[in-house]
């Protein structure tokens, strides 16, 4: 390429990379008042909670999430235990504190007729219990919620922790506590509805009326799937034959969790609910259903929420800017390395890396799943770090196949030649790791693996395509090629 | 007759050298476990209202909690920053925020209530009107859920076995074998090393550590491979054994491993040292299954790597010298 029409190119791809680099990772005021502010796609990309800058809103981000107590039937606070003594008339006191027994040292209150047997803790009430954090346990896991954790707390209360990126945090601690039996019933309104679903003296349980209910979004709208089984069929068939304007009601213990019109004879196996669900909210019913289905009990004991606090990001506020600051350290050396070695060949390494942070940049913003967060820093890190080391592979080809005499344009076509199956092979054994753990892994893993894959094929694209051009436009403004690069030619030894 | 550094005769040393830190990680483990830090604990929680916020008191409740634990001798695991308590229906803030210490199991609960005492009656005699509550609650051990575990774990095996095939493929099977035994080795090796070196680790990071060595030990060994296929295509390797060729070779492959290996310690320690602690707790001891690949790889590697060249080497010279039954005929002929 001539040097006129390497400088024109040169200049081009220069403002494309300036511009992109401005939009990607600059924020700045639009006006002198500082109320029209330009954010960076890097800015308005979401964030992970644990990173503490979820967004919340148009502008205000928060980290971490929530954490909720919930509390059985019979358990209260201490605080609100003192509080409601203290509000209490003199004469109801003594009243109020004969039904109360202090547990865990005044932390929580238990109360003597729900939960005591005597001076002990009931077992029912101990089995109820246990019986009721194992569901909750298993329907904090099977949402598949990263970063949400369940604790028991002075025995005989629960902690859930959900993060802020979680949308429906607030229904979903109150739909987590909810126990007991699934049951359907049929009516006009909610007071005279019969329950069709366990039959009364059948014996039969929900398990044997319902295979599965499970949640799906397609085209943009969610559902909660009911499987029937022949007996679940002929259940709901038969009580809706002949409806007009009835609703059926799906109730887990003594709360309905959906309420479906019936305006004419439903008999079908598998009945589809949309409503107003979105992705997380359909997911969240179905799971509380289908757990109800499989462990549900009339003695099931139900959690309400009691105490709900915000929590901070569990890596700290700042977590998000000493990571770009490790980021930006690991960057740096890599540039410094390429510029003492190569000289002003470091400079096709830069646009090389720009490039690349900037494709990753836009995918993380663009790809609804992908967050900014520890797992896809460290897999952009793990690409940029890929790519330094195919960068400098070819250069090292190209450096070995001019010292033996070649010149220049012959030695960087031969060296890239050399070290393209090396650069390959690397680059589709990581993305080959990355997209198939993306496809079996769950929560952080499956956001780093993704990540991992997209950037190994943006890192070999770079490393193989935008380096050698960068490389290619480059050269022809050195008057000495060698010294551009920091090349020598072998030193041979002339015979006497 | 030259002595070279990668010799089969060396083998039994090396892996007595695995099988000693196997061992003692082994029984260790037994022993002790991982020194995996749980949830479990006790909660030291105070909770104030906006009469002593406004007064911009929320670093006086902290000065008074801490200065409360000095003088009682105890100290706090973990603090949690002030946090807003919320309305359980909007999740607006209610005015009311919690500032939570966490306490090994071991500190008394005489002690805590003591300490629960002078904070209280410090903060009330402070702020004149304001609601302070001080609760210590018993915190068990978190859940563990195991299916983002296990689905892991299955997502790295069959991501292992596809790049050990390509490796395969690629390579040839002498390779991937070794590649198989050093994935195995540097796995065990982690696990065993993590028992003994008692690194405070979160409960599942032993899994992400296997994970991680897993990871580097296959992309370090894939370097080595890379290496090895190039300068074997010398025609100078040919008149070689084994022993000898993989000895020259290594010389050079060492050193492009070596880089591998500096550039990705550069990283771990890097993000180790700059990043917040919850990530640099996570970060710095990866430099364990990293030393772990290093010394697999550069060590280990090459002398497992030895039988299996001698059998490629066979197998090469005999297909070298089959002609075919037609030719081999005609010849006859």
């Amino acid at each position: 390429m001539g040097k006129v029409k390497s400088a024109i190119v040169l200049t081009l791809i220069t403002i494309v990379i300036a511009v992109l680099c401005v939009v990607c990772f600059v924020p700045f005021p639009c006006d002198g008042n500082g109320l029209n502010y330009f954010n960076s796609i890097l800015g308005i990309a979401e964030k992970d909670a644990e990173l503490g800058g979820y967004l919340i809103g148009e502008t205000d981000y928060v980290g971490g999430g929530y954490t909720a107590v919930l509390y059985p039937e019979g358990v209260i606070s201490g605080r609100d235990y003192e509080n409601d003594l203290s509000a209490s008339s003199e004469e109801d006191q003594a009243e109020y504190a004969e039904k109360y027994s202090s547990y865990s040292n005044g932390a929580i209150y238990l109360e003597k007729e729900t939960v005591l047997d005597g001076t002990e803790v009931s077992e029912s009430f101990k089995e109820n219990f246990s019986h009721s954090v194992e569901v909750l346990k298993e329907r904090v896991e099977r949402l598949h919620i990263s970063s949400a954790s369940v604790n028991v707390v002075d025995d005989y209360t629960v902690e859930v922790s959900l993060p802020a990126s979680y949308e429906i945090s607030g229904a979903a601690f109150d739909y987590l506590g909810r126990m007991g039996e699934l049951t359907v019933s049929f009516g006009s309104d909610e007071e005279s509805a019969e329950v069709i679903i366990p039959e009364a003296r059948s014996g039969l349980t929900a398990e044997d009326y319902f295979k599965s209910i499970s949640a799906r979004t397609s085209a943009g709208v969610s559902y909660v799937i009911f499987n029937m089984t022949d007996e679940g069929r002929a259940a709901i068939a038969e009580a809706t034959d002949g409806a007009t304007s009835s609703y059926l009601y799906f109730y887990v213990g003594d709360e309905p969790l959906i309420t479906l019109t019936v305006s004419e004879q439903i008999d079908q196996s598998s009945l589809y609910i949309s409503g107003s669900y979105d992705k997380q909210s359909s997911e969240l019913v179905a799971t509380i259903l289908d757990t109800a289905r499989t462990s549900g009990s009339e003695e099931g004991l139900s959690l309400s929420v009691g105490t709900l606090r915000r929590d901070h990001a569990a890596y700290g506020d700042s977590a998000q800017w000493m990571l770009y600051i490790a980021l930006g350290v690991v960057l740096l050396a890599s540039l410094v390395y390429f510029f003492v070695r190569y000289s002003r060949l470091g400079f096709a390494h830069l646009y090389t890396m720009l490039v690349y942070l900037i494709a990753m940049t836009l995918c993380i913003w663009a790809i609804d799943f992908l967050t900014l967060g520890v797992g896809s820093v460290l897999a952009v890190l793990f690409g940029a770090v890929t790519l330094s080391v195919s960068d400098a592979m070819a250069y090292e080809y190209a450096r070995k196949e001019y010292a033996t005499g070649k010149t220049m344009t012959f030695a960087v076509k031969s060296g890239y030649k050399k070290c393209f199956f090396h650069i390959f092979d690397l680059h589709i054994v990581l993305a080959a790791v990355g997209f198939i753990t993306y496809f079996i892994a769950l929560t952080e893993l499956s956001v780093f693996a993704f990540t991992l894959g997209i950037g190994m094929f943006f890192a070999g694209v770079c490393s193989l395509a935008v380096n050698r051009f960068c490389w290619y436009i480059m050269m022809p403004f050195a008057k000495d090629k060698a010294k551009f690069c920091r090349f020598k030619r072998e030193e041979v030894e002339e015979d006497d | 007759m030259t002595k070279h550094f990668y010799s089969l005769k060396k083998l039994p040393l090396f892996a007595a050298i695995s099988a000693v830190i196997l061992i003692a990680g082994i029984v260790l483990y037994a022993l002790f476990g991982f020194n995996v830090e749980t949830c479990a604990g006790k909660d030291f929680s105070v909770t104030y209202d906006a009469v002593i916020s406004i007064a911009e008191g929320g670093d006086r409740v902290e000065e008074v909690c801490e200065s409360t634990f000095d003088s009682l001798g105890i100290s706090y695991e973990s603090k949690t920053e002030i946090s807003s308590d919320l309305d359980n229906a909007s999740l607006a803030e209610n005015g009311d925020y919690t500032v939570t210490y966490t306490f090994a199991e071991d500190v008394s609960n005489e002690t805590l209530a003591s300490a629960k005492e002078t904070v209280e009656s410090t903060l009330t005699s402070e702020f004149a009107g304001s609601d302070v509550y001080i609760a210590v609650h018993e915190v068990d051990a978190g859940a563990r859920f195991y299916e983002p575990v296990w689905r892991g774990a299955v997502a790295l095996a069959v991501a292992a076995i596809v790049v050990l095939v390509y490796i395969g493929f690629r390579f040839g099977w002498g390779r991937t074998l070794t590649g198989l035994v050093l994935v195995v080795h540097d796995v065990l090796l982690t696990l065993a090393l993590l028992a003994i070196t008692r690194i405070p680790v979160a409960p599942f990071a032993p899994l992400a550590f296997a994970a991680a060595a897993v990871v580097i030990s296959l992309i370090v060994w894939l370097v080595q491979c890379m290496k090895m296929r190039e300068t074997f295509k010398d025609p100078a390797f040919r008149t070689m054994d084994a022993e000898e060729a993989v000895s020259e070779c290594c010389k050079a492959s060492n050193k492009t491993t070596g880089y591998v290996i500096a550039a990705l310690a550069v990283v771990f320690i890097v993000l180790g040292a700059v990043a917040a602690p919850g990530v640099r707790a996570f970060f710095l001891p990866l430099l364990l299954p990293l030393a772990v690949s290093a010394y697999s790889s550069l060590v280990l590697g090459p002398i497992v790597y030895l039988p299996m060249k001698r059998m490629d080497d066979r197998s090469s010279a005999k297909k070298a010298r089959y002609v075919g039954k037609k030719k081999a005929e005609q010849a006859e002929e």
